[in-house]
Order: structure tokens, then C-alpha cells, then sequence
């Protein structure tokens, strides 16, 4: 029945040629939401899963990073000196942060920022990323104007080490310069002593936030909840918290995104029903004459069905591979078998449920249609 | 039609008796055997209406050559060029069966409309038998259709006989 | 004498736009292997729906239509579909050739309905090309061939699954005068050949001549019945012709 359902597609060749590209279309957009939805929730993931066990001490349940949060630096010191914590101070230091360059995405806070961090205290930011020049972290007591560059923030200033580039006005040396990290927030970053932020952006005696790290990690709860009985003016936010503002800000591009894979997939139905549609109807007497032959009503349908199925999937290997390009150029998570899988699922889906109405009508062809004599 | 048959062939060269009755032999496919007393009948007809002339050879030996007069020539061609009307063909004895059937009061025409039908469907199918095997002469194979076709409207015909007189004979 | 089909008082009555149209008022007619019968009528008569009826295509109204002893009129539609596959041929008016199929594959579809193997199809296909005497045609789609020959593909068709009747609506309807004799000629072959049981349904008295029994069908009745003679006295119907020419 295959080969007769492909010599079928063949006798419309513009037709069939329209619809598939139509599908096409349709298969490639189902696609794309699967990547991005898909890209969007491990980046972010990514990103929050160095806050385990990390509590952040600012000013309001403001956003991650808190660029509108300001804590006085006595009040960041005087949280750091308790001991009923269980703090690990060596992680545990006062941070500001101001944003250099708004994000383009709703879900991308900064493209670009600089980070305040107490001189020693650098590992906290930088973790185990290398540093080109062998040097992530500052001079004991640094207050100088120096930088340890992220690589994304490196390439847009066309930065070497030893250069000087200019931050609000300030000439600021380069001492490093980041490799690529996993978390974006460092590779967006220019790294500063604390001091030097403190003054070249007028903010002394200020910071953005307290970032805590527990030596115990399962007390995080505990201790966050002590923390806001404490002060309740400021705000407590951990990894918990900021996943559930991550996902709440996620919702709307999310949303976005499926809207665009629902679509796809209606049009993918639409085209289906249509092209399958008219070829029932113009098909007829055909199909009288089949059922007059012998053929049962199952079979004439299974025709319908099978010709849906050839039209719909022969679009999913182009589709998946333009997929495929897409997410390389947009270096975001490429298409695994899985979402490949799930594609030829919907599209599977979106054909019959298409084709369902004109093999409906396919069915009740009777056999003396063949005998309509126009 | 014999007269104006002689006198085609004539019109086209002059001949003996015994050519004529082989010509026309000929042109009726083989079929047919036609008796020279009829022909000789015909030509004496013709000869005393001037419209053919008899001569006889010089050897002598007896053998007329009939030709064409110019009065025959005319007489010819007015009727080649007349149309032929169709009352003839409209005579139906069994049309005056039918209405004697019923002047007679014996009822059930459609018993002889179906026998009538019987009899034409069989010639009908004897004609298309010898339409196979004649057909490759072009006059004989029209006068096969012809007579086929004949068949076929009088078979229509009858369907109609049909009809009307059952919806008389409902009426009544 | 072995029946093939025998229908009993069969009745069909369509419903069409609300209006109830009575095709056939009970029809008794017997059918029996090898004959050649043609349902003769004008439009309207009833005749097509005969065969329908008799070719399991549809269901009667009331009346039994018995093929082979079975009840047709019982059977739902699955069964009757079954039935009609292997056991019957259909010949068009309007040859009803699958358009994206060649002439062999036209031949082979048929058979592959019933359920025959792939070979046995590929031979028999073969075989009945080659009786319509269109075997350099094979691989000619239904568009490159000529009305005369579409048809024959379609008897071939018709007779791939060894049917116990074939059945033909107006075969030569479609066709002119020489191409639809051909037609007839090889209907008429393969009945008194290869035995064949054929039932024509035409308006044509001419093609009805050619079956061994003639019904006349007006209004949904058989209004008479008529059987023939294979063609006798041909040589007399000449002279009878000529006779009346020379006069």
C-alpha cells in the first residue's frame, strides 16, 4: 500500500511539494521550542546551581544580581562577625554589583556588570576558572583600579592583559583575563577590589549584597529563616528563592516560545487536512472504484492515513537539521535524540489528527460512486 | 432501381448483355445471381423508351451492344440528383397487426411485441455476425448498417408499442 | 444447470433529497454459469441498479438476492466486500482505471484485493494482457491508451480473480461504433471460450444482440424476456438485403 500511497503523492507534485514545506515549516518551529525551552531552563539551572547552600543578605527580595540592593557596609560586617552562623568565612564576603549594560533578553538581567569583591575573596566570584595571565585574584589589600576580565566582557573591550580600559569615566588596568566559564555571570563580569568599585562608582560605604556560604549546607533553610526573623527590613534569598524568580520570569518567554510550537503544529494539521481533503475529494470515484473492486473501507482509509504520514515526516529530517544549524549559530543547546524523538511524536500527532476528517469522509465513499457518470 | 442501374453502367461505356449481368454482380459484393431474363426485360424496356440503343456487332455473331442515349443520360442524372423521400420505409405491417389485434378483440399485444422483438433481435444479431465477414466491401458494409440501423429504431420503436399500450390498456 | 445468481422478488427503493424513488418492484430473475444476458431498458429503467444489486455493491430494500445460495441482502458490509473481491468483475462505462497505475498494475490491484500472492498475480496479469491482446502495453499508464484499449484493461481487470460473474455497465457507452464492436466481440469470446457467466446492462439493442438472453427493462419491471441464436442463415440474410436493392 506504501508504494501506492507514493505514486499517489507523485501524480500532484506542486501539492505535495507545498505541503511538505508547509509541515516543514510547521515541524521546524515545534522544534525550536523544544531547544530554546529546553536551552533556557539549563542555562538557568547552570547558573543557580553554584547558589547551593549560598544565601545572599540584600536590600528587598530584589532580582538576581541585585543591582537596585544597597546595604550599608557596617550591617554586611556586622552579619559576617556572628557566630551562632555556622558561616564558612573564607566563602563569605560582601559583594557589589552595578550594571554596566542592560540585557537584551527578558530573561538576561545584564550583558554587562561590574563586581565589587573584597581583595582575597576573588575564588568566591571566580571559583576555579584560569586566568590567562596566571592571575585571577588581586594584590593582598588591593584598593588600586585594576580588573580581572570575563572572557565575553574581554572581547567586547578587545582587551589584552596589561592594557588599560575605562569603566565610568576611570582608567582601569587589566591584570587578567578569564577563560570561558559555565556560569555567564563571570564571563560578563569585570572583577574589582571592592575599594576601587566603592569609589570610582561613589557608592562608599556601600554594598549590594551579603553573600553567605554555610559550612553545613543543609541548614541553609535554617539559617535563612533565623536571618529574616533578624532583620526583617532586609532580604533573604537563596537558591530556592531565586529559582522560583528565575521560573517566574522565564513563564512569559516560555510561553512565548510554545505558542510558537503550538502554532507550528496547527499549521502543520491544517495543511495536512487540506491537501488531504482535496485529495479525497478529487479521488472519488477512485475510491469507489477500489471499494467496487474489493478493497475494504479500512483500506481506502489506510491510504489517507499513510499519505499524511509520508507528507509529514519526510519534512522532519530537513526540519530537525535547519534546527540543528539554528541552535549552532545561536550557540545554544543543539537538538539531542530525545527532542528529535518527541518532534516526530507531535508531528506524528499533528498529521493524524489533520488527516482524521478526510479519511472520515475517505471511509464513507460507497462503491457506486464509481458509477457516477458526470 | 434496375433500369437506372443499367443505365449507370451504361453511362460510363457501352456494353454487352452478358457484361451488364456480370457488373452488377460485381457490384453487389459476389452475392448476388441475377437472372439475364430480368436484365433483357429491362433492356427492352429502356430501348423502346430511347433511352439506350441496341446495335449489333459486324462479326455478326449476334451479340448486342447496348449504349446510352442522351435522353437516357438525362434520365439518368434527374434521378441521381433527386433526394429520395422516406414514405416508404414507414410502412409497418406490424403496426397493422397490432391495431387488428386489437379490432379483432384478442388482446395481449405485449405476448406479440415481445416475439416481434425476438425476431428482430435476431436478425439484428445474424446482420452483425455478417458485418464480421462482409465487411471489408465499403457498399456492402453500408448496406449492412443501414439495415442495422433500421432494426435498431424499429426495436425502439416497439419498447414505445410497449409502453403507450400498457398505459392504455391500464386506463381502461 | 448450476445458478450462479438468482434474485427473488428484490425491491430497491432510493431515498434522494427526501423523495423515495423506486428503482426495482420485484424482480425474479436466474442467472446460470456460461450465459451471456443483457439487461436491455432506457434510463430510468432500473437496469444499472440490477447489477448493483447482483454485484454485491449494495443492499436491497426487500427481496433476496441469492448468489451462489448465499443471501446477499444478510450480508454487512465487510463479508460483501469479501465476496465481491474474489467472486465478481466489474466493467465500467467510464473504464475507471486507477490513473496512477499501469496497465499490468491496473490488472494486478484487482487480484491483490482478494489477497492473491504476489507471483500468481504477476502471471495471471501477464496471461489476461495478453488475451485482450495488449501485451506490448503493459507498462502504459490508463492516459497514454485509447478508450478502446482502456476497456480491454479493464476486462482483464475484471477477470483476474476467475470471477463467477462478470459484470458490465454499459461497456461501450463510451465508445464508437468499431471500438465498442471489438468490446462485444471479446465479451462474446470469452463466454463462449473460456465459459464465462456475463451480464451486460446496456441501451443499446445492438450490443444486446450479442448476449444469448435478452431482458427488456422498463420501469423497475422486466417487461420481456428473449433468448438468441448464435448467428445462422447469414448467407440467406444477405440475399434477403440485396434482393430488396435491386428491385
Amino acid at each position: 500500500m506504501i508504494d501506492i500511497a507514493i505514486k499517489n503523492l507523485g501524480t500532484r507534485k506542486v501539492r505535495t511539494f507545498l505541503c511538505i514545506l508547509a509541515v516543514l515549516a510547521g515541524v521546524f518551529l515545534v522544534g525550536v521550542t523544544l531547544v530554546m525551552n529546553d536551552w533556557m531552563y539549563g542555562t538557568m539551572t547552570a547558573e543557580l546551581a553554584k547558589y547551593m547552600g549560598k544565601i545572599y543578605v540584600q536590600q528587598g527580595e530584589s532580582t538576581y544580581p541585585p543591582f537596585d540592593s544597597t546595604l550599608s557596609q557596617d550591617t554586611a560586617t556586622a552579619i559576617l562577625d556572628r557566630t551562632d552562623l555556622g558561616l564558612n568565612l573564607a566563602e563569605s564576603a560582601p559583594l557589589i554589583f552595578v550594571r554596566t549594560e542592560r540585557g537584551m533578553m527578558p530573561f538576561i538581567p545584564a550583558e554587562k556588570m561590574v563586581i565589587g569583591v573584597p581583595a582575597g575573596r576573588e575564588a568566591i566570584l571566580i571559583g576555579t576558572v584560569a586566568s590567562n595571565s596566571g592571575l585571577n585574584h588581586f594584590a593582598v589589600g588591593e584598593k588600586g583600579d585594576v580588573a580581572i576580565l570575563g572572557k565575553t566582557v574581554a572581547q567586547d573591550f578587545s582587551a589584552k592583559v596589561g592594557q588599560d580600559i575605562t569603566i565610568n569615566g576611570t582608567k582601569v588596568r587589566v591584570i587578567g583575563i578569564l577563560e570561558k566559564s559555565s556560569m555567564d555571570s563571570v564571563n560578563i563580569a569585570a572583577i574589582m577590589p571592592m575599594e576601587a568599585v566603592q569609589r570610582i562608582f561613589v557608592k562608599q560605604g556601600q554594598v549590594s549584597s551579603v553573600l553567605l556560604t554555610l559550612q553545613d549546607v543543609r541548614k541553609t533553610a535554617e539559617v535563612a529563616a533565623r536571618l529574616e526573623q533578624d532583620y526583617p527590613a532586609l532580604g533573604i534569598v537563596t537558591q530556592d528563592d531565586m529559582l522560583a524568580e528565575a521560573e517566574q520570569v522565564m513563564k512569559m518567554p516560555i510561553m512565548y516560545m510554545s505558542s510558537m510550537g503550538v502554532t507550528g503544529m496547527i499549521v502543520a494539521m491544517i495543511v495536512i487536512m487540506s491537501t488531504m481533503f482535496m485529495a479525497v475529494t478529487e479521488r472519488t470515484r477512485e475510491f469507489g472504484t477500489l471499494r467496487a473492486l474489493g478493497a475494504r473501507r479500512r483500506m481506502v482509509v489506510g491510504t489517507v492515513l499513510i499519505e499524511a504520514l509520508i507528507l509529514a515526516l519526510i519534512g522532519v529530517p530537513p526540519a530537525m537539521g535547519l534546527v540543528f544549524l539554528m541552535s549552532k549559530a545561536m550557540e545554544t543547546t543543539p537538538p539531542d535524540t530525545f527532542k528529535l524523538v518527541q518532534t516526530i511524536v507531535f508531528t506524528v500527532v499533528a498529521a493524524m489528527v489533520g488527516a482524521a476528517y478526510p479519511a472520515w469522509r475517505a471511509a464513507r465513499v460507497e462503491p457506486l460512486e464509481a458509477l457516477r457518470y458526470e | 432501381m434496375l433500369p437506372y442501374t443499367l443505365l449507370g453502367l451504361l453511362a460510363s461505356q457501352p456494353r454487352h448483355g452478358y457484361d451488364l449481368k456480370n457488373a452488377i454482380e460485381q457490384a453487389f459484393g459476389g452475392q448476388r445471381e441475377i437472372n439475364f431474363g430480368q436484365i433483357y426485360t429491362t433492356l427492352s424496356r429502356l430501348e423502346r423508351d430511347a433511352l439506350v440503343t441496341a446495335s449489333v456487332a459486324e462479326d455478326g455473331r449476334g451479340k448486342k451492344t447496348y449504349r446510352i442515349t442522351p435522353k437516357g443520360r438525362k434520365e439518368l442524372e434527374a434521378w441521381l440528383n433527386q433526394t429520395v423521400e422516406k414514405i416508404e420505409t414507414y410502412k409497418d405491417e406490424f403496426l397493422v397487426k397490432l391495431i387488428v389485434r386489437h379490432l379483432a378483440g384478442y388482446g395481449d399485444a405485449l405476448e406479440a411485441i415481445t416475439r416481434q422483438r425476438q425476431a428482430y433481435l435476431q436478425q439484428l444479431r445474424d446482420l452483425t455476425a455478417l458485418s464480421v465477414r462482409k465487411g471489408d466491401d465499403p457498399y456492402v458494409s453500408l448496406l449492412i448498417e443501414g439495415a442495422m440501423l433500421h432494426l435498431q429504431a424499429d426495436l425502439h420503436w416497439l419498447d414505445i408499442c410497449d409502453e403507450r399500450l400498457d398505459h392504455l390498456e391500464k386506463l381502461s | 444447470m448450476n445458478t450462479i445468481v438468482e434474485t427473488k422478488h428484490v425491491c430497491k427503493t432510493y431515498g434522494m433529497n427526501g423523495v423515495a424513488v423506486e428503482a426495482i418492484r420485484g424482480i425474479d430473475l436466474t442467472v446460470n454459469a456460461g450465459e451471456f444476458v443483457a439487461l436491455v431498458g432506457p434510463s430510468g429503467s432500473g437496469k444499472s441498479s440490477l447489477l448493483y444489486l447482483i454485484g454485491a455493491m449494495d443492499s436491497p430494500t426487500s427481496g433476496e438476492v441469492l448468489f451462489e445460495g448465499r443471501d446477499l441482502a444478510k450480508l454487512r458490509d465487510g463479508p460483501r466486500t469479501d465476496l465481491r473481491a474474489k467472486n465478481i468483475g466489474f466493467v465500467f462505462q467510464t473504464f475507471n482505471l486507477l490513473p496512477t497505475l499501469n496497465a499490468f498494475e491496473n490488472i494486478e490491484i484487482a487480484m491483490r484485493l482478494a489477497g492473491m500472492g504476489r507471483s500468481e498475480r504477476q502471471s495471471r496479469a501477464a496471461e489476461l494482457l495478453g488475451r485482450v491482446g495488449l501485451s506490448e502495453r503493459a507498462k502504459h499508464q490508463p492516459r497514454y491508451l485509447s478508450g478502446g484499449e482502456r476497456q480491454r484493461v479493464a476486462i482483464a481487470r475484471a477477470l483476474g480473480n476467475h470471477p463467477r460473474l462478470l459484470l458490465a455497465d454499459e461497456p461501450t457507452g463510451n465508445l464508437d461504433s468499431k471500438t465498442g464492436t471489438g468490446i462485444l466481440e471479446l465479451l462474446r469470446t470469452i463466454c463462449s471460450e473460456d465459459g464465462q457467466t456475463v451480464i451486460m446492462v446496456t441501451h443499446d439493442f445492438r450490443a444486446a444482440s450479442y448476449a444469448d438472453r435478452v431482458l427488456v427493462m422498463r420501469d423497475g419491471r422486466i417487461r420481456g424476456e428473449t433468448k438468441l441464436q448464435a448467428g445462422q442463415n447469414i448467407n440467406q440474410a444477405m440475399e434477403k438485403l440485396l434482393e430488396l436493392e435491386l428491385q
